[in-house]
């Protein structure tokens, strides 16, 4: 774990750096919370809430499932907060508990089709906001045109690891069932695949 | 791993990875909003003066997608220990009335929580309960505590719904 973050904050410039990525209190604010600090727990909720938001949409669910599903997480974790020992392993403790939450409401099951042993395709979400309003800059529109030629498992992926900290890379790509694999944080094949794409851009290879 | 790792899977992260994911972050922050409210309901669901509790949940998704829309739902919440079903309808003065019935059945204890208020009731001995005048919104039901075996009691709570 020391090795890992020495090497990302080695990697990333200053604006990645751990202590700017919002999550680096879990530790105290879990200590605060178990010393019946209530405070602490609207905190860590403001802090994680959006990632797991987009872990349950990724999922496939619509807004009402998602929102109930981030809803049972907390309330899981509450009921399960004498387990949770190791204030690094939350953010992976409360993707795997929303994924299976999101499985367990179903619809996203109806979604899935093995195309191959380990390549499971998803129904992508249909119910986001339009694009040609909303992503203004033109980097956003011909990233977002890449991301989407990417496999849902990538979609997946990238989606939840972005609204993770860095240094949360592997956990996360773990908790999807998707590890990276190797020691240190590599840029897996699903970042690697985003840049080949980006890199036959026109666009992006101007830069 | 079956498909091909493409080249540079192997390479270390660099500000590049990191800069494309913060745009990633961005796009799906646009595209994707988690819903305002939802830290409220969150919030709201949590601020339970006992945490030792049993989770119930919602099971019956079929009214989920409609909920708010309609003049009458059914909501069922489920645990391994009990389930709750919920018949809600809406009176001509906007208020609810909540029919309730409680599985095993049992003269249990419930609480609907509503924001800024709480009301108590109990259960008949068929596990059922009537609520009536309740304000549409963000409400929670709260039941026992009860005994879960093993000499133990636990309350049961739902996820917040918004009625």
């Amino acid at each position: 774990m020391r090795h890992e973050s020495t090497a990302v904050r080695l990697a990333a410039p200053p604006d990645l750096a751990p202590s700017s990525m919002g999550f680096d209190d879990v530790g105290s604010k879990l200590d605060d919370l178990r010393a019946g600090k209530r405070g602490a727990l609207d905190e860590l909720v403001a802090d994680f809430s959006p990632l797991l938001w987009h872990v349950a949409r990724a999922q496939g669910l619509d807004h009402d499932a998602a929102a109930d599903v981030v809803q049972t997480t907390w309330l899981t974790f509450l009921q399960r907060l004498g387990d949770i020992r190791d204030p690094q392993a939350l953010a992976g403790w409360l993707i795997t508990v929303t994924r299976r939450e999101a499985w367990r409401v179903g619809g996203a099951a109806q979604r899935l089709a093995a195309t191959d042993d380990d390549e499971f395709e998803r129904r992508p979400s249909d119910d986001l906001l339009p694009e040609d309003d909303l992503l203004q800059a033109e980097r956003h529109r011909f990233l977002w045109a890449a991301v989407r030629r990417l496999s849902p498992r990538c979609q997946e992926l990238l989606r939840v690891v972005a609204f993770a900290r860095r240094p949360n890379y592997s956990t996360v790509a773990e908790a999807l069932g998707m590890p990276i694999g190797s020691v240190g944080p590599t840029r897996g094949r699903c970042l690697a695949k985003l840049r080949d794409l980006l890199a036959a851009d026109s666009y992006w290879s101007r830069s | 791993m079956m498909s091909a790792n493409p080249a540079g899977s192997q390479e270390p992260f660099d500000e590049v990875d990191g800069a494309i994911l913060d745009d990633i972050q961005s796009i799906y922050s646009a595209l994707d909003p988690m819903p305002a409210d939802l830290l409220t309901r969150i919030r709201f669901a949590l601020d339970l003066e006992n945490i030792d509790v049993e989770l119930l949940r919602i099971e019956d998704t079929a009214t989920i997608g409609v909920r708010g829309e309609s003049r009458g739902q059914t909501v069922t919440f489920d645990s391994e220990d009990l389930t709750l079903m919920v018949s809600v309808t809406r009176q001509p003065d906007s208020t609810l009335t909540l029919d309730c019935w409680l599985a095993p059945a049992g003269q249990h204890q419930v609480e609907l929580r509503t924001l800024g208020d709480r009301r108590s009731t109990t259960a008949d001995e068929q596990g059922r309960f009537v609520l009536a005048g309740v304000p549409p919104g963000l409400a929670q039901f709260v039941v026992g505590p009860l005994p879960t075996g093993g000499g133990r009691s636990r309350s049961f709570v739902t996820p917040s719904i918004i009625l």
